[in-house]
C-alpha cells in the first residue's frame, strides 16, 4: 500500500516550510532515514529523511514551493520484505536539476515573495529609504593592476588569480587611511562607530538572488588567502550553505559587477555600513595622455557613500586613494 | 467533647495522626522548639523528636520541594508555610510539581502531602502576610484546596487530608485561630471533601463563604434578621473538590445568593461559585448573584485592612440589593 | 589542545584520559573490563539514539527530542559510579543513558518523546524520578528523597543531573543549602555543557567555576573534565563514598560541551562559533574511550561491529513497540490526576471521552 508522507511539524509549532531541494527522484529506491529533502522553516534549515524503505512514487512539490504542515509532500511504495530493503550499491545521484529558464509569460502571474528574494526586497527598501546616497564615479588606468595580477598568476597555486582580491586589498588599504568609510551610524544613539575590523562583504549573484557573504579580517590576509576565501564564500553562497556569521558583521562591501559585464553601476549601501565600492569590467578605452589618444585598459568605479557620515570631499578623498592604488599598487603589492 | 479553638484542634489532630502513622513528618520554619508562629505544632518536637518535626531553613521553595522528594521516598510530609502570602515563593513547586507529580509519573509517585498555610487578614500583620490566594491554587489541577471555618471542621478535614493520597493545600484562617471556638469531639473522625455545611438555616438569601468569611456572613445574617430577611449561610469547606450539587440545592431553596470572600473581586474563587450557580441553578434565581469581596487593589497596610476586607455591613448592603430593597 | 582548561581561566578540571586515549603511567581504571565495555556500548547506543531520534522527529514520528551528543562521558561516567539496586538517579531530560543504566527502557523513552505520558512512568523498582522539564525544580526533590531514604534507614545515594543554566534558578540554591544543613546523601551533578539553549555560560555566571559554589554551602565541590570518562567516574565514586558514609553532599561540575543542538527545534548555527565546535569535536568523549579500549586490546573492530548491530536491533524493536502503542487515548488526560478525583473532573472526563468516541 502506498505511504503518503505528510510534511511534519519539525519545530515547535512550525506551520510551513520552503522546499529548497529534493534529494531523491521519482522511481528511486530509498532506505528509511535516507535524505529526502531540504526544507527551510522560520527557525532552521533541516533535512527531512525518508520515512520508509521502498520506492519513491511521487514528489508532490517543486523547489521553491511552500509546504504547509500536514500536506502530503511525497508518496512511497514501502518495500514488502527485508530482501528488497537492501541499500542500492552506489549512493543515488541527485536528480538533474532543470536549468532555470524563464518561460514566456502569457498572462499575469503572481509570484510570492519568498526566501532570499524577500530578504533582498526588505533590505533594499530599507537601504534606499534610510540612506541618502552620494555616488562618486571615476575611471582608473588598470595597466599596473593587470600586471600585478599577471605576475601573481606565474606563481604556483595562483593560476586562477583574478583582480577581485587585488581590489579588496586596495580597498582595505584605502579604508585604513579613511576610517570614516569603514564605519557605521546609529541615529538613535547619535553615534558613528569607526570599525577596527575590516570585514568586507562580497556581493555575489546567485540563482536565488543577491547574497553578500562577509570576508572577516581582510586586513590580515595575503592576496592568495583573500583569493581562496572569496572563492569559497561565493561558492558557498551559490550553494546556500553559508553560516549565519558568514553573512553578518560586514563593515564595507565590494561589488564587482564587472564580472557580469557591467561598466558603470549604482551600488546600494548595505544597511549597517556607510560605503560600497562598485567595480566595472576592465575594458580597453581610448584615453588622452599628453595630448595623444592612446588605448589603455580602463576600469570604471562607482563608490556610494552614506551622506549622513560622508561628504563629497571625504568620500572623494577615499576614492582618489583607491584610484591611485589601482594605477600604482606598489604600496600594497610589495608584501607577499 | 471539648471546646477548642482552631489552633488547638489542629495541633491535637497533628499529634494524633503522628502517633498513628510514623511516616508523617512535619517541616517548616520555627515549628520545632518555638512550636510554630501560632503554636500549631507546640510541643510536637519534644514529643516526636527532631527527625520528625524539622525546623527548616527560611526558604518556602525547598520546604515544599523537599516534601516532594520525601513523599517519593515513601514518607507523608506535612510542610507548613508560615503564611500563605509567602506561598508565592513556593508556587512553582506547588503548582508545577506537588499538584502534578502523580500525573507526571503516572501514579508511580503519589503525593500524600498536606501543605498547611495560615492565611487571611484582619490580624494587623505587616505587608504580604495576609493575602487570600486560594483561587490561584484552586486553578492548579491535581491539588485539593481545603478551607475550614470551625475547629470541628478543622479536625475532621485535616484528618481526611492527612489520610488521603492526594496533595492538599490546607488553608487555616489566621483570624480564626483563636477567635473561632467550638465543640470538638474527642474521638477520631474525618469529614469527606466536597460536602458543604449549612452553617445557618434561612429562606430568603443564601450567603456563600468559606474560612474566616463564614463568620462575616453569619454576622451579616444577624443584621439582616433584624430587618426581617432570613439568610442561609453556606460554608463550602473545600473549594477543590467543590460541592456543586449542594451549592445548587442550597441556592435553589432561596433563589438569591451573595458570595462573600476576602480575596480581590476579579478572578477570585467567587467567580467560580457564581458561574457554578448560574450553570446549575439558573432557573431558580430571582435576582442576580452578587459578590462582596476585597477590591482589586493590593492587600493594604494594616491601618487600612478593615476598610479593605468584606464586612458584615457591606454584605448587608448586597443582601438588601438582591432582595430588591436598595 | 586545552580549550577546556583555559577558556574560562580559573581552576583546572581534573583530567585522566587524554584526548588521544592515553592515561597516566600506571593508571588502572576502577571498573572491571566488562563494565568498561558496557559503558562504551552505552555510549554507542546513546549516539545512535541521537541520530535515529532526529530522523524520526524529522519524519513527524517523534515530538521534541534533546540529544546527548558530546556529554556521553559525563552522563555515563557518573551513572556507572552508582549502584542501580540502591542508588537513585534524578534526571533533567538529557540523561537517557544514565536512565537506561538504572533500568528505564528505550521504548518508554520513545513513548515519552511521542507525547505519551506512559513514557514518564518509571518502571516499578527502578530508582528513577520522572524526566523533569521545569529546569532545577527537581533539585529540591532530591534533597527530600535522599533525606527520606536515610530517615528510613537506607544507605542510598541520590545523584541529580542538571546544567549550567539550571544553576541560575533559586531552586538550586535552596536545595544545596538544605542539603548542606541536613548532610543529605546527594550528588549534585552539574553538567556545564556551555550552553543553555543559546545562552553561553559567560552569561550564566560571573564566576570562573560552578564547583567553587559548594564551599558556600559547606560541602566539597569538584571540577572535572566532563569529556573524560575516567575523571568523571572517579569523582563520582568519591562522592558516592562520602555520601554513603554519612559525610553529606558533593557538588560535581562536569565541564563538557553540547556538540548538538539544544533540541530538535533548535538551530545552533545561529549562535555557535563553528571553530569552537570544531575544537570540542577534537575532544570527543566517545572517541577517547574508544582509543583507550583499542589500545588496551579490550575492544576490537569486530566486537564494536557486533555491538553496533545489537544496538540497531534493540533500537528497531523499541521503535516498533512504541509505534505499535498508537496515539494517546483521551482518558489518559484524566487517569492519574487524583487518587480520588473530584466528581466535577469525572463529568469532564465523560464529556470529553464521549465526544471522542
Amino acid at each position: 500500500m502506498p505511504l503518503e508522507f505528510k510534511f511534519p511539524d519539525i519545530g515547535e509549532g512550525t506551520d510551513s516550510g520552503e522546499l529548497l531541494e529534493w534529494h531523491v527522484a521519482v522511481g528511486q529506491e530509498v532506505r528509511e532515514d535516507d535524505p529526502l529533502a531540504e526544507v527551510e522553516t522560520d527557525k532552521a534549515r533541516v533535512t527531512i529523511p525518508c520515512p520508509t524503505t521502498g520506492r519513491v512514487l511521487e514528489l508532490r512539490a517543486k523547489v521553491g514551493d511552500r509546504l504547509p504542515v500536514g500536506e502530503v509532500m511525497a508518496v512511497f511504495e514501502p518495500a514488502t520484505s527485508a530482501a528488497s530493503a537492501t541499500r542500492p550499491s552506489a549512493p543515488a545521484a541527485p536528480p538533474p536539476q532543470a536549468p532555470l529558464r524563464p518561460t514566456p509569460v502569457h498572462a499575469d502571474q503572481v509570484v510570492p515573495l519568498r526566501g532570499v528574494r524577500r530578504t533582498i526586497a526588505r533590505t533594499m527598501t530599507e537601504a534606499w529609504q534610510t540612506i541618502p546616497h552620494i555616488i562618486d564615479y571615476r575611471e582608473a588606468d588598470a595597466t599596473a593592476l593587470l600586471a600585478w595580477r599577471d605576475g601573481l598568476r606565474e606563481r604556483a597555486g595562483n593560476e586562477r588569480m583574478t583582480i577581485t582580491p587585488l581590489l579588496l586589498r586596495i580597498a582595505v588599504e584605502a579604508l585604513r587611511r579613511h576610517p570614516y568609510v569603514n564605519a557605521s551610524i546609529d541615529l538613535e544613539r547619535e553615534e558613528i562607530t569607526l570599525h577596527a575590523d575590516y570585514n568586507i562583504g562580497i556581493a555575489t549573484a546567485t540563482p536565488d538572488g543577491l547574497i553578500v557573504p562577509v570576508l572577516h579580517g581582510a586586513d590580515s590576509k595575503s592576496v592568495a588567502e583573500l583569493g581562496n576565501e572569496i572563492y569559497e564564500l561565493t561558492t558557498a553562497a551559490r550553494e546556500r550553505r553559508l553560516h549565519p556569521e558568514q553573512l553578518t558583521g560586514g563593515t564595507f562591501t565590494l561589488n564587482n559587477y564587472g564580472s557580469l559585464g557591467g561598466w558603470i553601476g549604482t551600488p546600494i549601501i548595505k544597511p549597517g555600513e556607510v560605503a560600497t565600492l562598485g567595480v566595472g569590467r576592465v575594458q580597453e578605452r581610448p584615453v588622452a595622455r599628453d595630448g595623444q589618444v592612446i588605448v589603455k585598459p580602463i576600469v570604471a568605479l562607482a563608490v556610494s557613500g552614506d551622506h549622513r557620515v560622508l561628504d563629497g570631499h571625504t568620500l572623494g578623498a577615499f576614492v582618489s586613494d583607491v584610484v591611485a592604488l589601482i594605477e600604482d599598487p606598489a604600496p600594497v603589492a610589495s608584501e607577499r | 467533647m471539648a471546646t477548642l479553638n482552631m489552633v488547638q484542634a489542629i495541633r491535637a489532630t497533628l499529634e494524633r495522626e503522628m502517633e498513628r502513622d510514623e511516616r508523617i513528618i512535619l517541616l517548616g520554619q520555627d515549628i520545632g522548639r518555638n512550636g510554630g508562629m501560632f503554636r500549631a505544632t507546640d510541643g510536637l518536637q519534644e514529643r516526636f523528636g527532631e527527625a520528625r518535626v524539622v525546623d527548616m531553613p527560611l526558604a518556602e521553595g525547598v520546604i515544599v520541594g523537599s516534601a516532594v522528594g520525601l513523599a517519593c521516598s515513601g514518607l507523608r510530609p506535612i510542610p507548613e508555610l508560615q503564611f500563605l502570602g509567602f506561598g508565592s515563593q513556593a508556587f512553582h513547586q506547588i503548582e508545577g510539581q506537588v499538584a502534578r507529580m502523580r500525573f507526571r509519573s503516572q501514579s508511580r509517585y503519589p503525593m500524600p502531602i498536606v501543605i498547611r498555610a495560615p492565611f487571611g487578614g484582619n490580624v494587623r500583620t505587616p505587608e504580604l502576610h495576609s493575602d487570600a490566594h486560594e483561587a490561584k491554587y484552586a486553578n492548579s489541577p491535581g491539588l485539593k484546596v481545603v478551607t475550614p471555618a470551625s475547629a470541628h471542621d478543622a479536625k475532621g478535614l485535616l484528618t481526611e487530608a492527612i489520610r488521603g493520597e492526594d496533595p492538599v493545600l490546607f488553608c487555616e484562617p489566621l483570624r480564626g485561630y483563636r477567635l473561632i471556638k467550638d465543640a470538638v469531639p474527642d474521638e477520631d473522625y474525618t469529614l469527606p471533601f466536597g460536602r458543604l455545611r449549612i452553617a445557618r438555616p434561612g429562606s430568603d438569601v443564601t450567603l456563600v463563604a468559606w474560612s474566616a468569611a463564614v463568620v462575616v456572613a453569619e454576622q451579616a445574617a444577624e443584621l439582616a434578621e433584624q430587618e426581617g430577611i432570613s439568610c442561609q449561610v453556606v460554608d463550602l469547606r473545600t473549594l477543590v473538590p467543590l460541592d456543586v450539587e449542594g451549592l445548587a440545592k442550597a441556592v435553589s431553596a432561596t433563589g438569591r445568593a451573595v458570595v462573600v470572600h476576602e480575596a480581590p473581586l476579579t478572578a477570585g474563587f467567587g467567580a467560580e461559585v457564581v458561574a457554578t450557580i448560574v450553570e446549575h441553578a439558573f432557573s431558580a434565581l430571582s435576582a442576580p448573584v452578587l459578590r462582596v469581596t476585597a477590591p482589586d487593589a493590593p492587600y493594604p497596610f494594616s491601618s487600612l485592612e478593615r476598610a479593605y476586607l468584606p464586612s458584615a455591613e457591606r454584605s448587608l448592603g448586597a443582601i438588601r440589593r438582591v432582595m430588591g430593597a436598595a | 589542545m586545552s580549550i577546556l582548561t583555559t577558556s574560562t581561566g580559573g581552576p583546572t578540571p581534573v583530567r585522566i584520559l587524554a584526548p588521544d586515549g592515553s592515561v597516566p603511567d600506571g593508571y588502572r581504571p576502577p571498573l572491571p573490563d566488562s563494565e568498561l565495555l558496557a559503558a562504551y556500548r552505552l555510549m554507542l547506543m546513546s549516539r545512535r539514539v541521537d541520530e535515529r531520534a532526529f530522523n524520526l522527529q524529522r519524519q513527524g514520528r517523534l515530538g521534541v527530542f534533546s540529544p546527548v551528543n558530546g556529554q556521553e562521558a559525563s552522563v555515563i561516567g557518573s551513572a556507572f559510579a552508582l549502584d542501580p539496586t540502591r542508588d537513585w538517579v534524578v534526571p533533567q531530560y538529557r540523561e537517557l543513558p544514565a536512565m537506561l543504566r538504572q533500568g528505564y527502557t528505550l521504548e518508554r523513552f520513545l513513548l515519552y518523546c511521542m507525547g505519551d505520558p506512559e513514557g514518564n512512568r518509571m518502571p516499578d523498582g527502578v530508582n528513577l524520578l520522572p524526566i523533569q522539564i521545569s529546569l532545577a525544580a527537581q533539585i529540591p526533590h532530591v534533597v527530600g528523597l535522599a533525606w527520606g531514604l536515610r530517615h528510613q534507614g537506607r544507605d542510598s545515594v541520590v545523584c541529580v543531573y542538571f546544567g549550567d543554566g539550571a544553576s541560575s534558578e533559586g531552586d538550586f540554591h535552596e536545595a544545596c543549602n538544605l542539603a548542606g544543613v541536613r548532610r543529605a546523601p546527594v550528588i549534585f551533578f552539574l553538567q556545564n555543557n556551555r550552553w543553555a539553549i543559546s545562552t553561553p555560560v559567560s552569561k550564566q555566571t560571573g564566576a570562573d567555576s560552578f564547583a567553587t559554589r559548594a564551599t558556600g554551602y559547606g560541602f566539597p565541590g569538584e571540577l572535572v573534565d566532563g569529556n573524560d570518562f575516567f575523571a568523571v567516574h572517579e569523582a563520582t565514586l568519591l562522592a558516592v563514598a562520602r555520601a554513603r558514609a554519612g559525610e553529606g553532599p558533593t557538588l560535581i561540575e562536569s565541564r563538557t560541551y553540547r556538540m548538538g543542538p539544544h533540541n530538535t527545534a533548535d538551530d545552533p548555527t545561529r549562535y555557535v562559533d563553528p571553530e569552537e565546535l570544531e575544537a570540542y569535536r577534537a575532544l570527543d568523549p566517545v572517541a577517547r574511550v574508544r582509543s583507550f579500549l583499542l589500545e588496551a586490546e579490550l575492544l576490537s573492530e569486530e566486537l564494536e561491529h557486533r555491538m553496533r548491530a545489537e544496538i540497531e536491533e534493540e533500537l528497531a524493536a523499541a521503535v516498533a513497540a512504541a509505534e505499535a502503542r498508537g496515539a494517546g487515548r483521551p482518558e489518559q488526560i484524566f487517569d492519574h490526576v487524583y487518587a480520588d478525583p473530584p466528581p466535577r473532573l469525572l463529568d469532564q472526563r465523560d464529556a470529553i471521552t464521549g465526544e471522542a468516541q
